[in-house]
């Protein structure tokens, strides 16, 4: 089921940002005078096509992992006397700049109005209070109590968890890093520069959060018991909502980390559990469940805990009016934007290392996880995947935006086209650097997988 | 003319082989020596010479360059505690200027050629600048690790030729078989953009199964890729050179040394800018 959401969201995830980027060539294209043969979302056999009154043929087509818009062209067919004057490659070269960087262009605006919607409709986050800071890790150095709150990383504010990742990320291959705080009674800034030049990040195996020794706070759990699973060990057992757990097997438990432990470790044995309903000790028997998660077979019951409430002001809805959600928008475009510039930088300085290249199938996953969170998460996740487009069809590779932008602008200064031969050697270069890194992408994932 | 192509290859590929795998490093400097001797012998038409004996110096003071090289450099000394012999390194370093000077040279042409178009001197120098630091290119990568691994080598030595002719090999059977779009069909009209794409997809193959050949460590996964497409572009360029000093001559083959495949130049043009960028990126980041 959750392949089938992710697969959904990822083909409509894309579908939208191809169509968005698409659009933006042709539009351009059509302001232009250039016209336009075929406006085409996905590639291969068309399911469905409808010709208008200028002659451009739209077209959906099968294979759903990206499109083209065809305009005429003298260097990839006959054009006819008559025509000509409509022939993209006989447009002036600003005029043709215009046009292939309007693609990019449209995914940036994109992201601005998915982001406003977002902002507009109200997004559930959390402020980044302090849970936890492990003894011995890298923010140890720093005196950030429990509770605290952070306000600020290197020269940006944070809200939410959400800033803070981000913000994290961007220090990567730094030295060090600042972070301003309030504590809990005062309300202040005090701040700290914390030497990272240790630090090390890998994203496969934990969060941001954890290799730094940072525990966001969570409400406290209870060891009563939140929802039962259908189906699962625990209802097998007869365990019912509310109920508080004593013992396993006679082993008294005194907390929820403690049960955890004690249950992911029998799978498949046989259990004994007493527990506290409307005030009675009730003794239950069965046998522990099993889930098997990266090779290993754990013991699993099916059960979740109640959570203390949070406490007041931690979680907030971040909603505002058509003005502020506006420039939010455009504030959070533009840092998405850098960011990942940055992040392709510290790709090529060996900062963050090519394992940590997303493919598709990452992307399909992400796409799925964010759509069954809701529709906000969903914008706010396709404002990212836009923006990324956006940038990576800028890099100056042949075969992207970006390279046919380069050859048009060594066009601007020197007067006269790139030669075909020369774009050759480009498209060769962009292709098979192209190629690799996408494997090495895709290898990725299903190395996560 | 395909069958005669591919008898010559035939003959020529397991030579090249035996030589490669199997020949001492000291022969195998002269032999590569010769080879260039050859290659300039071409040159020298392509720069407009015409009187044999000025056709026969050129040559002969390729060949004798590449040997004072060899006299002057011990083969135990070329690379000494991990590190290529300074000298060696300079020439590599030259050759990369002198090929990003002759892709301003392609990118402007027929611009500024009247600079160099009348010169024999110019194109004979242009000639060294390209036939010389291609021998010591070869050589180097040879000579690596040679007293412990003698046939490590030899892999980066096939790596490179992998990465070129895979290029050359995947266009010609993707655009026999698949071939729709022309490129350019008035300059060359076998060329066309399947074709292109196989040879793309081709030379990706080997530098992924290279990757894996060399067991890399991540972090250096990124660098082998970008100097790999470097490669396979530069090899490009390597072509698109020959080809302008071939029009300034206005000769099609560079020679008929070779039956089916016109000249030795015309086989090792691309080597010649794909080995050493590549020697050269390996010195600097990779060994």
């Amino acid at each position: 089921m959750s392949f089938l959401i992710s697969l959904v969201s990822f083909i409509v995830a894309l579908g939208i940002l191809v169509a968005v980027h698409e659009w933006g060539h042709f539009w351009v294209a059509r302001r232009c005078g250039v016209k336009v043969e075929r406006f085409s979302i996905g590639f291969g056999k068309a399911l469905w096509r409808r010709t208008d009154k200028l002659g451009t043929e739209y077209v959906i087509a099968a294979i759903p992992l990206g499109g083209y818009v065809k305009m005429l062209d003298e260097r990839v067919d006959e054009v006819s006397e008559q025509d000509l004057p409509y022939a993209f490659n006989r447009q002036h070269v600003l005029k043709r700049i215009a046009i292939i960087a309007a693609g990019p262009g449209v995914n940036f605006l994109f992201a601005i109005f998915a982001l406003f919607v977002m902002y507009s409709i109200g997004l559930q986050t959390v402020k980044p209070v302090v849970g936890n800071i492990e003894p011995d890790s890298i923010l140890s150095q720093s005196n950030i109590p429990k509770n605290a709150i952070l306000t600020q990383v290197g020269d940006r504010k944070v809200v939410d968890w959400e800033d803070v990742a981000y913000e994290f990320m961007s220090f990567i291959g730094h030295d060090e890093m600042l972070i301003n705080w309030t504590d809990e009674r005062t309300t202040y800034e005090k701040s700290a520069t914390i030497n990272i030049s240790e630090w090390k990040f890998d994203p496969d195996k934990m969060s941001v959060f954890t290799s730094l020794g940072l525990t966001p706070f969570r409400p406290k759990v209870l060891g009563i018991l939140g929802s039962v699973e259908k189906g699962s060990a625990a209802q097998r057992i007869g365990l019912l909502t509310n109920d508080k757990i004593v013992s396993l097997n006679g082993t008294s438990m005194q907390n929820w980390e403690q049960i955890v432990g004690y249950v992911s470790t029998r799978p498949n044995q046989p259990v004994q559990v007493d527990v506290l309903r409307n005030g009675q000790i009730v003794s239950l028997s069965g046998t522990i469940g099993s889930k098997t998660d990266e090779q290993k077979t754990k013991g699993y019951m099916g059960f979740t805990p109640t959570l203390e409430p949070w406490p007041e002001g931690v979680v907030f809805v971040h909603q505002y009016g058509f003005v502020k959600a506006m420039s939010k928008a455009m504030d959070k475009t533009w840092r998405l934007m850098t960011l990942s510039i940055e992040m392709l930088g510290k790709l090529i300085t060996g900062d963050v290392s090519v394992k940590n290249l997303s493919g598709p199938i990452s992307i399909a996953q992400g796409a799925g996880s964010s759509a069954s969170l809701g529709l906000v998460y969903f914008l706010g996740f396709l404002a990212l995947i836009s923006v990324n487009l956006g940038i990576i069809n800028l890099l100056p590779l042949p075969v992207l935006d970006g390279g046919h932008l380069l050859y048009y602008f060594i066009e601007l200064f020197s007067g006269r086209p790139v030669p075909e031969s020369v774009q050759e050697v480009g498209f060769k270069i962009g292709g098979v650097l192209l190629l690799l890194l996408m494997s090495v992408a895709i290898f990725n994932d299903i190395a996560r997988l | 003319m395909l069958k005669q192509r591919i008898i010559t290859a035939l003959i020529l590929a397991p030579l090249a082989l035996f030589a490669i795998l199997y020949l001492p490093l000291f022969s195998f400097q002269i032999m590569i020596a010769l080879v260039m001797g050859l290659g300039a012998w071409e040159w020298s038409s392509m720069s407009g010479m015409t009187r044999s004996y000025t056709k026969g110096a050129y040559a002969a003071l390729m060949v004798v360059m590449c040997l004072a090289l060899c006299a002057l450099l011990p083969t135990n000394l070329i690379w000494y505690q991990g590190h290529l012999n300074s000298l060696y390194t300079y020439i590599l370093s030259i050759s990369v200027i002198w090929w990003i000077i002759s892709f301003g040279m392609i990118l402007a042409y027929p611009r500024y050629s009247s600079i160099w178009y009348t010169s024999k001197v110019l194109r004979g120098i242009f000639g060294i600048l390209t036939l010389i630091p291609t021998w010591v290119a070869i050589v180097s990568l040879r000579a690596h690790e040679y007293g412990e691994l003698p046939y490590y080598g030899a892999s980066l030595i096939f790596y490179v030729l992998g990465i070129v002719w895979a290029a050359d090999i995947g266009a010609f059977f993707v655009g026999v078989k698949f071939g729709k779009h022309k490129l350019r069909p008035e300059v060359s009209p076998g060329k066309t953009l399947e074709g292109l794409m196989g040879g793309v997809f081709a030379s990706s193959a080997i530098i992924a199964f290279a990757a894996l050949h060399f067991k890399y460590d991540s972090s250096l996964i990124w660098l082998h890729i970008v100097v790999g497409a470097l490669t396979v572009g530069v090899s490009a360029l390597g072509d698109l050179n020959e080809s302008m000093f071939k029009r300034c001559a206005g000769i099609k083959d560079s020679g008929k040394l070779l039956p089916g495949h016109g000249g030795i130049m015309d086989r090792i043009d691309s080597l010649t800018a794909a080995f050493p960028v590549f020697a050269f990126c390996y010195v600097m980041w990779m060994a």
